[in-house]
């Protein structure tokens, strides 16, 4: 079976790769590309440690065919800084120290990412709810949120 | 306990010299390296908990086009050596017979051969083309069936170790252990009130986020560089070379970031795999678990029975203790029960004891460490019985355990004298927490539970090296699993009383460039300092 | 090797015509069952046919007939919908119950639908509002009640050739609205234990005049439960009344004993989820 060409548009560049055809967006990203912030920790949706932004919308790369990426726009963890200035959720996390051993971390922020762009003030209740998707096993959770909500009032007030 | 003196930088929160390439993805674990020319394994493993293998056929895998190695479990030589590892010693032979299955299959998922070949896929589908002809036994997967006279037999060859004079046929009981102090009959038949109980846990995995991986190559001269996620790489580096039969010399373990392990990345389980299939393929090998294979095939804790007898005084004071606890080993001997035996009364000062603890071997995976390993299950049991001792004193909780808690110099159940162990000041404070006596609304408990754990140093070793500039840098051998470069940094510029110690680099510091050092347990080191 | 092709047809002939010529072929929506099955080994297509190009199955529209629903519009479009939500609230929260996040913006109403688990929030939600599915096939088109769609576990009415195109809910009578509940042992990203639906339509005078009540993870399949719609018309959606169709439903369940609850403990939430429901539904509709 011949591999596939797909064109793509990833962290604002285009971007082209091949893939088998019932390889995942996972394995694209990661395989192909080289792209290895986004993770696998469990390949069927449950942990969210390969969260990635596609048209907007927050997926499971694990859970997404590589080929239906054609035509697609799709942001990942390398995406969200810009040149030297971290994102200001990667900031956070950072002062929170909300990361332990850091394997669930890209996969939290492109999550909280996401949320933010939805809701650029969301509550305690909405951000766990939100990030319930994303297995932490070291931290407890606390520090993660702490520094989601911290960004959320940084950017607001930043924007005054 | 009082700290000895003011700290400069220890107790700051610096941002973790890690912290930017984890925050970025930029940081490379296990799965995230890609060596030229490397090939991808895959493991075929048992669907049989137990079962003896009559027959392995290679051959259709062989000629599978893309695939360039194939080992089973006569690729690798009869080991017999021990390893010290942390607080035990390993059999290395259980390892290897862990790692890859050799006469017999003794869980649902062991290993039973592996595949390289140029993709995964090709890999995974050979794998799938091997023909193993299994005579199923009738599997153990409990306590009860493997300790019963008629239980099938996993090792012909096991003896229980401690077991009373002329003990001998066939047995599941690895080994056998005794606690005891004073007179128990005594004890209880002075006690006012006596509680029995007995529980049960299951095992349980440890469940870090990031699955087992890692890349070896093993080259023309028989030496073989290994990167993976490990909590110990000299573990790895001295297990691997066992089992594959190199001289440990002649291993360089690289460890990459580690995405948790809580106790279960300590043992090997792809790494001695990835060597003798990179050295059959003269190509480097990638090997990473799915977690359905993680869940299947690597160390969780001991799933227990534990009967609890304790008799008290009217007063509360505990006058007698008696413990039996059985720990399931997995497929191999080697639960933490000895531990859980030290642990389980460590807290209370019972002058009549008998603990007794049986290491059992069932059809399961091998445990591994996980999180202060064999004394949850025996706290659990524990407590319980001693909070079902205060309601039938009808006394608060914390205040029995006030009553018998050890102190500084008091006698642990395993031997030596204690040295501050803090429990007494933690209960009062525990007291005095509002949390304590605050009302409790709809649906709301409370409960207070003690625990026990050791602390031990084992190996460990730092090469500081000074800077022309003034600045130092760390170097050990262990990963950091989560924040021990800034510990170490502190401790560092504390000691030499410099404003800032540069990066360490804990985590892909080879072996060959680090002095041996003993599995990284990450929540002590982390917690000394963060405060 | 492996020899899986991918489709992304532009339109409904198009699928059809690949469905009906490749039985082993699999309709690809948002993936969140299939290919957790394809990983598991349980399923092993000839062809993944991505259904998320057609527009007849990708979109939420709402007019005064009521809800026309893409069946491959992931499910994250429907809970952000603010007239949806308005309508259908019952139906709204089914939704934000599956998995997470992220699951929702790959999965889909109508693959939840056709994955056919008795345990799927949504198809209660559905069944009380009347929903419809829209089906395509090689002989055309046609339209079943969606409580008639699945048949057991993982079997849908669906035959060779055929795909799920949308499904349709009419607009609600006035004074009507629903609500949905299920039990999971935790907060969050379970699978029901047991589940329930309620539409309720109340005259001015408090009164019942229409009722609809559904439940789920209770037997092979979602269960329409007219005995218990039965109980609540013509009350005022008291007590009695409520008592009245919980005991309707958990005489109607039918479920089994597994790792998530046993038949009795699953038989008496039925009840309980169907009391709570109708009592939310009904406060729904006079707020």
């Amino acid at each position: 079976m011949a591999r596939l060409h797909i064109e793509t548009t990833i962290n604002g560049e285009p971007a082209e790769f091949l893939c088998d055809p019932h390889e995942t967006l996972l394995s694209a990203l990661r395989n192909g590309l080289g792209l290895t912030g986004t993770k696998e920790g469990c390949s069927t949706g449950d942990c969210g440690a390969c969260s990635v932004i596609v048209d907007g919308r927050l997926v499971p790369a694990c859970l997404v065919l590589a080929p239906e990426a054609q035509g697609r726009t799709i942001t990942t963890i390398e995406g969200l800084s810009s040149g030297d200035a971290l994102h200001p959720l990667q900031q956070k996390f950072l002062e929170h120290a909300a990361l332990q051993c850091g394997v669930c971390t890209p996969g939290f922020i492109v999550a909280a990412a996401a949320l933010l762009d939805a809701k650029p003030n969301p509550t305690e209740e909405e951000t766990r709810f939100w990030l319930a998707g994303n297995l932490c096993r070291c931290t407890g959770y606390d520090k993660i949120i702490r520094a989601v909500l911290d960004t959320a009032a940084h950017i607001r007030e930043s924007a005054v | 306990m009082s700290i000895p003196r003011e700290f400069k930088y220890v107790g700051t929160r610096p941002i973790r010299h890690d912290g930017v390439d984890k925050v970025t993805g930029r940081a490379s674990y296990g799965a995230d390296a890609a060596w030229p020319g490397m090939l991808h394994g895959a493991v075929l493993r048992s669907p049989h908990a137990h079962a003896r293998i009559v027959s392995i056929d290679t051959s259709a895998a062989e000629r599978t086009p893309g695939v360039r190695a194939v080992v089973t479990g006569s690729d690798f030589p009869e080991t017999t050596a021990a390893l010290a590892l942390g607080e035990a010693a390993i059999d290395l032979r259980d390892i290897s017979e862990s790692m890859i299955a050799r006469t017999k299959v003794l869980y649902h998922g062991h290993a039973v051969a592996a595949v390289a070949a140029t993709t995964f896929d090709i890999a995974k589908e050979a794998a799938e083309k091997i023909k193993v002809v299994y005579e199923p036994l009738e599997p153990v997967t409990d306590i009860d069936r493997a300790i019963a006279p008629d239980a099938p037999i996993l090792h012909p060859t096991l003896k229980t170790k401690g077991a009373p004079e002329g003990a001998t046929g066939p047995t599941n009981v690895a080994s056998r252990l005794e606690l005891k102090r004073g007179d128990v009959d005594a004890g209880f038949a002075e006690a006012d009130v006596i509680v029995e109980r007995e529980f049960r846990t299951a095992m349980v995995h440890q469940g870090y986020i990031e699955p087992h991986a890692c890349i070896a190559r093993c080259g023309e001269d028989g030496r073989a560089v290994v990167w993976c996620t490990t909590q110990g790489p000299f573990v790895v580096r001295d297990a691997s070379a066992a089992i594959v039969g190199l001289d440990p010399a002649h291993v360089k373990v690289i460890p990459s970031e580690i995405g948790g392990g809580f106790g279960g990345k300590i043992v090997v389980y792809l790494e001695p795999l990835a060597i003798v299939l990179s050295r059959k393929a003269q190509r480097p090998v990638k090997m990473v678990m799915s977690r359905d294979e993680v869940f299947r095939a690597t160390g969780p804790t001991s799933g227990s029975k534990i009967r609890v007898k304790l008799g008290a005084r009217r007063d509360g004071r505990l006058v007698a203790a008696r413990a039996s606890l059985w720990y399931e080993a997995g497929a191999y001997r080697g639960s933490p029960v000895g531990a859980g035996a030290m642990c389980a009364i460590a807290a209370y000062k019972i002058p009549n004891f008998f603990i007794e603890a049986y290491d059992v071997v069932v059809n399961k995976p091998k445990v591994a460490a996980y999180r202060a390993p064999g004394s949850p299950m025996a706290a659990f049991a524990v407590e319980s019985a001693v909070d079902d001792i205060a309601r039938e004193l009808k006394v608060d909780p914390i205040d029995l355990r006030l009553k018998n808690a050890n102190r500084e110099g008091d006698q642990a159940p395993y031997g030596p004298k204690y040295g501050p162990i803090g429990l007494e000041p933690l209960l009062e404070t525990a007291r005095r927490h509002p949390h304590w006596t605050a009302p409790l609304g709809p649906n709301q408990g409370r409960g207070f539970a003690v625990g026990f754990w050791f602390n031990a140093g084992m190996n460990s070793s730092a090469t500081v090296t000074l800077n022309a500039d003034g600045s130092a840098a760390v170097v050990t051998g262990n990963p950091d699993i989560g924040g021990t470069r800034v510990a170490q940094a502190l401790m560092v510029a504390e000691e030499l009383a410099i404003r800032s110690s540069a990066s360490d680099q804990a985590s892909a510091t080879p072996t060959a460039a680090a002095s041996p050092t003993s599995p990284a347990a990450a929540a002590s080191a982390m917690r000394r300092a963060w405060p | 090797m492996l020899a899986i092709r991918y489709e992304a047809p532009r339109s409904v002939a198009e699928a059809v015509r690949l469905i009906a010529a490749d039985p082993a072929a699999r309709v690809l929506a948002g993936g969140t069952d299939l290919l957790v099955q394809f990983k598991a080994g349980a399923r092993l297509p000839s062809a993944f046919v991505d259904v998320k190009r057609i527009p007849e199955l990708i979109g939420v529209a709402i007019d005064a007939g009521g809800l026309h629903l893409g069946a491959a519009t992931p499910a994250a479009v429907l809970t952000e919908h603010v007239e949806l939500r308005r309508l259908w609230p019952g139906l709204a929260e089914a939704v934000h119950l599956i998995g997470s996040v992220q699951i929702q913006g790959r999965g889909s109403v109508g693959g939840n639908l056709c994955n056919a688990s008795p345990a799927a929030d949504t198809t209660c939600a559905l069944i009380v509002n009347r929903a419809e599915c829209v089906i395509a096939g090689p002989g055309g088109e046609r339209t079943i009640a969606v409580e008639r769609f699945c048949m057991a576990p993982g079997r849908t009415v669906l035959e060779r050739g055929e795909l799920l195109v949308a499904i349709r809910v009419p607009r609600p009578a006035p004074r009507t609205s629903d609500a949905y509940l299920r039990l999971i042992p935790r907060s969050e990203m379970d699978i029901a234990v047991a589940g329930a639906a309620v539409s309720v339509t109340v005259d001015a005078d408090g009164v019942c005049t229409a009722a609809r009540v559904a439940i789920g993870a209770v037997a092979p399949t979602a269960l329409l439960v007219p005995e218990a719609a039965k109980a609540l018309v013509g009350s005022r959606l008291d007590d009695a009344a409520l008592k009245r169709a919980a005991e309707a439903s958990s005489a109607a369940a039918r479920p089994i004993d597994d790792k998530r609850g046993t038949t009795a403990y699953r038989r008496t939430i039925a009840g309980v989820l169907t009391r709570r429901a109708a009592a939310i539904a009904k406060q729904r509709v006079v707020s």
